[in-house]
């Protein structure tokens, strides 16, 4: 007799494949989405140019990188972009794309940063800041917008760029002198 | 809050930033030809090296073009507002003005044409 689907044995005995969430994991989750409610809220703030805003939901990634490590700080960042365009609606558009490439320059940024010494919350976050502005700016001039008229904005983007990163970079040391006291 | 590789960064990133000023926005970007469209006609490229004006027939009269070496303007045009001759001399490659009522628009070229914007 061949074992089949209408089994009684085989039913009683199911193959369960048990996914164990690790403390790192929990982690990971928890950050990613304070890091996803940061960043539908700030979509909502106007702003005084496109491409321009304060990338608050970058913070999450800077705290988590200096506290525990580049792997961490990526996984939030990539869940972030990817639930975020998707409660916004924004998956796979141009929006997407480039939110995408200045997360992932940021990322590169960040990552590099990491390796120099003495190198803390504030020097993270500007770099992080202008990575993603400059990386941003690149795939719209490459592939959306290939008009010396971009190029132009770069300057006043990045001016933006370094502003919000340093403030950011202070928060984000609050934080850590915060949660390391 | 900040260690001193912080500040070398933030340093940087001021001095980076300040440069893509100088860079971008020097006036060395000069176009050295503009696009000149009347009506629905196709456009005419002419090099801005020196100094001449030009009387084009538009859809309600004459509009005036000044041209002089790397930048051209409107001087006049048959237009109410005349927010074509307030936008005064274009200098950049992609910079642009239009007389909407003389159907007259012109516009600074430098290096390859290419496409205003992409959308999917």
């Amino acid at each position: 007799m061949t074992p089949s689907t209408s089994d009684p044995h085989a039913r009683r005995s199911p193959r369960i494949l048990t996914l164990s969430a690790s403390p790192e994991d929990q982690r990971v989750a928890w950050l990613a989405a304070l890091a996803i409610t940061i960043h539908v809220a700030e979509s909502v703030l106007p702003s005084p140019l496109p491409g321009v805003k304060p990338g608050l939901a970058n913070l999450v990634s800077v705290v988590a990188l200096l506290q525990y490590g580049w792997g961490t700080a990526a996984w939030i960042a990539v869940l972030r972009v990817i639930v975020g365009s998707l409660l916004l609606g924004t998956f796979l558009s141009p929006t997407f794309m480039l939110s995408a490439t200045g997360t992932a320059a940021a990322l590169a940024a960040m990552g590099l940063a990491s390796r120099l010494p003495g190198v803390g919350a504030v020097g993270h976050s500007v770099a992080a800041a202008m990575a993603h502005m400059g990386g941003q700016v690149m795939l719209a001039y490459w592939l959306f917008i290939p008009h010396q008229a971009l190029l132009q904005l770069l300057p006043v983007l990045m001016t933006a760029a370094v502003i919000f990163g340093f403030i950011n970079g202070i928060i984000a040391a609050t934080a850590i002198s915060r949660m390391r006291s | 809050m900040m260690t001193r590789a912080d500040f070398v960064i933030v340093l940087a990133a001021v001095l980076f930033t300040g440069g893509l000023y100088g860079m971008l926005w020097s006036e060395s970007g000069a176009g050295q030809t503009a696009l000149i469209q009347v009506g629905h006609e196709p456009p005419q490229r002419v090099t801005l090296d020196a100094h001449r004006v030009l009387t084009l027939r538009g859809a309600r009269g004459d509009s005036v073009l000044e041209i002089q070496p790397g930048r051209i303007r409107f001087r006049d045009s048959s237009c109410n507002h005349k927010f074509c001759v307030l936008s005064g001399w274009l200098t950049g490659a992609g910079a642009s003005t239009a007389c909407l009522p003389n159907q007259v628009s012109i516009m600074v070229t430098g290096g390859p044409p290419g496409y205003d914007a992409i959308n999917f």
